[in-house]
Formats: structure tokens, sequence, C-alpha cells
């Protein structure tokens, strides 16, 4: 035998005479699925009403947080082009296996 | 200083055999031209004179004292680790001593002259930079001397005969070189795999690595003050250098060892086994390694990186930069070739790189 409602609220979810708690439970679940689709729809539409460079500026303190660089100094330039020069050698690939035949075995190097 | 002796010259493979068929006394001038470069306020006007005797003279390099024109001690260490310094002096001996190896060329000869004037200190008109007397009569015992106390490591193998090598250790060394070298090869991998993330986890660390690289600096530095080690990094730089040039393609010596090949590292390989003294199993990492551990090592004790914001200079690749002076080709030749010169795998790892371990895979 099916009880009566105790309170006014299940007559505004459409009380049919079944206070089962499984089936409240059931009409709950379907509700907050409803609300949280609700509210995912409003996100995108406000991003599509609002764009994307808003949310830019929204989300731009989170930049902080990654690796910040600055350019490289004219006195750094000048310390690594030194390195760079004082330690310059050949290229060895082109002799091991270049595009010229061995200078000795060719006869173009004497001693 | 060989390498860039030749690029001053030009660049070529017959430069490289000009450089190998020079007289050693021409060599030594110009040593000691790069000595004065490197230090333009030690002024002697009759040393000057004599070093412009040289047949090199014109392609001394330009003097600045900010970047001396040798290798760092790191190139002498990755190569001396081949084994080709041992090598050479069983080439040496043998020819010297009899005629098993065949009747050198010309042409070796004079390369078994230069060598054994840079290499093994044979008499000359002006001693090399050998940095060697009386008190310390061993050149690798001077390097190995070196490299404990900048690198704290030891190379990895013995004496010619295989017994414990003997050289005086320094109290002061750099033990923590290895632990904080690789913790940083580490974060510089991980930089340079998330360069161009623009989504997910974003692993690099600047901070992380100019701490590192900064401590490194202060380490180095530290056993460098008032130009110490110089005289014998540019000794190391100069005997390693030889050996590397004589490598690099089929020169006089490999021609009549008949040890043609394609790479330095097949090259010494089958050098050594003519002479029965094996090559390093992972000297083709030491020689891919070398030059590129030198400019890595020389930026890091410029003191480029001078904070968080510039960490990116070690990791961004030079064709992506914006000034074509970063070094990130150069720092993952290293990551890479280190890692198979130790048989560590730097790229991937769950915790932090083990720094009590000091030493380099044995010879196999």
């Amino acid at each position: 035998m099916a009880r009566k409602p105790t309170h006014q609220s299940a007559d505004r979810l459409g009380y049919s005479g079944n206070a089962d708690p499984a089936y409240l439970q059931q009409q709950i679940n379907s509700l907050q699925g409803l609300v949280q689709s609700l509210c995912q729809a409003q996100a995108v539409e406000n991003l599509m009403i609002n764009g994307v460079e808003k949310w830019s500026e929204v989300l731009a303190p989170l930049r902080d947080l990654g690796p910040k660089r600055r350019k490289m100094p004219d006195d750094t330039k000048k310390i690594l082009r030194a390195v760079h020069e004082s330690l310059g050698r050949p290229d060895y690939s082109k002799w091991s296996l270049g595009s010229k035949p061995n200078p000795l075995q060719s006869g173009e190097y004497s001693a | 200083m060989i390498p860039q002796l030749v690029q001053r010259l030009g660049g070529r493979d017959t430069d490289a055999l000009t450089v190998l068929s020079a007289d050693p006394f021409d060599l030594i001038l110009h040593m000691e031209q790069v000595w004065d470069a490197a230090n333009p306020d030690i002024v002697s006007f009759g040393r000057q004179n004599l070093w412009n005797l040289g047949r090199f003279a014109p392609n001394a390099p330009v003097p600045d004292g900010t970047a001396p024109a040798w290798d760092h001690l790191g190139y002498g260490y990755a190569l001396e680790n081949t084994r080709v310094v041992q090598i050479f002096r069983r080439v040496v001996r043998e020819y010297r001593m009899g005629e098993g190896l065949g009747i050198p060329s010309p042409e070796t000869q004079q390369w078994l002259n230069t060598s054994e004037a840079l290499l093994f200190g044979a008499a000359n008109p002006i001693a090399s930079w050998q940095s060697t007397s009386l008190v310390r009569p061993d050149s690798e015992a001077v390097r190995r001397n070196a490299y404990w106390r900048l690198f704290g490591l030891d190379l990895a193998f013995g004496g010619d005969d295989n017994n414990a090598p003997v050289y005086d250790k320094a109290n002061a060394a750099n033990v923590t070189f290895v632990g904080l070298f690789e913790e940083l090869l580490f974060e510089l991998w991980q930089a340079m795999t998330n360069e161009r993330n623009t989504s997910g986890v974003n692993n690099a660390d600047d901070d992380r690595i100019y701490r590192l690289a900064e401590q490194l600096r202060f380490i180095l530095s530290s056993r460098r003050q008032a130009n110490m080690l110089k005289r014998e990094e540019l000794a190391a730089a100069t005997a390693l250098g030889w050996a590397d040039l004589t490598l690099r393609l089929d020169s006089p010596l490999v021609v009549d060892l008949r040890a043609q090949a394609t790479s330095p590292g097949d090259r010494l390989r089958m050098i050594g086994e003519r002479v029965g003294l094996p090559a390093h199993s992972k000297s083709a990492a030491f020689f891919s390694m070398a030059a590129d551990l030198s400019v890595f090592l020389r930026t890091i004790e410029s003191g480029a990186v001078a904070g968080p914001e510039l960490a990116w200079i070690l990791y961004v690749a030079k064709d992506s930069g914006d000034t074509g002076q970063e070094i990130g080709n150069e720092s993952r030749r290293v990551i890479t070739e280190w890692s198979a010169a130790t048989g560590k795998d730097l790229k991937s790892r769950g915790k932090p790189v083990e720094v009590s371990r000091t030493r380099l895979m044995a010879v196999q």
C-alpha cells in the first residue's frame, strides 16, 4: 500500500502516490543531470558571447606559473660569441665521408 | 688548440694534413702564442718576437683574455677515456724500437717526431707546455691529477699494464661534480621535451636549471682561482687535440697502419688491435661528445646563465633561438653521449640521479 506524501514539495515534483526512496533518488539524479547540462551550456554560451580574449585575461595570472624568459642581454651575447669563436673547429663530417676524395690517396697532398 | 688551429687555417682536410705534417717546433711556438693570447696582461717582447718566427704565427688567435682558444679540460677527459694516448704510446714505441708495424712513411715519421714532442716529452728547443718537470715527470699522471681535481673523476682504466694508476690525488677535488652535472642534464632534457609544449603539464624548471648551473660554475671556479689548472688544461687540450686530429681522417699514420675507416672510433679500435691494447668500447660516444662537452662546460663557467630567466640558453636549439648563440644543440649531444658512455639513462628516471657513483664504466 502506497504511503501519503509528507510535505508539499512532493506535489511539486508531480507526486503520483509513489514515495519509494529509490524512485525519489532517481528523480533527484535526473534533475541534477538537467542542472549540470544547463550550467555547461551556459559556460559555452558565455565563451561564445564574450570571446576567448576575455577568458585569456581572466586566466592571465596563471601564466606566471610557467617559466619566464627574457631576451639575451648584449654582454651575454658577447660572452657566448667569444666561447663559440674560441672553440671553432672544422666540420669533420665533410672529411671522413665527404664529397672530395682523400687527398692522400688522390696524390693532392705531399709532405 | 689543434682543431682550432686547423679551423683558422681554413678548416679543410688539407689543412689538417698541413698541421699533421708540421715540425713540432712550429707547433710548440704556436702553442706559446695561444697561451699568450689568453693571458694578454703578461707582456714579454722577447718571447713574443720568438713566437712570431713560427710557421703558424699569422694564424694566432686574437688576444682578448675572455675565452681561451683551446678546449676545456672536459674535452681532454672525454677523449683520454678512449685510451688513445696509451695506444699511441705503444704505436710510437713499436715504430721506434723495431719494424713490427712495418716501415713508416716519411709523413708518419714526421708524425712520430711531433707526437713524441707534444705527448711524450721529447727534447725540443723549447719544452712544450706539458706541465711536467722532475717533480711530476709523467704527463698522463699530471692530466689524471687535473681531472680528479676539476671533476672528481678518474679515467676508466689503469696504466698501460692495467695496474692501478699512480698519481697525486689532491684533497681539494670536485667530488660532487658528477651528481650536479647529471642532474643538470636531466633537467635540461625535461626542458627540451617541453620546449614546444603548449598544453598539458610542463616539467621544465628554469629555476632549478639555473641553480644547478650556478652550483657547477661555483665548484669549477673554485679549482681555477688565480688561473690554477690553466696551463695543465692547455697541455691536455694540445695532447688530446693532436690525437683527435690524427684519427679524424685517414691520416698518414692511419694509412700506414691499415686502419682506414669512416669514424675516429673505428680507426682507434683497429690501431688498438694492431698494438694489442683495446680501445674503450664506448669510444664512439666519447669522440662524438668531446667537442660539445667543451662548449657546454665553457658556457657554464662563463657565467652566461646569470639567472633563471636566461636558463633557456642551455636548452634552446641554435637554429630556433633568436641570437644564434644558444647551446641547445651541444647540450642535447652531451646528454645523449654521456648516457651512452656511462650507461645511465638521463632522459627518464623515477628518482634523482645517483650522486655517489663517480666512475665511468670500466673498459670492456
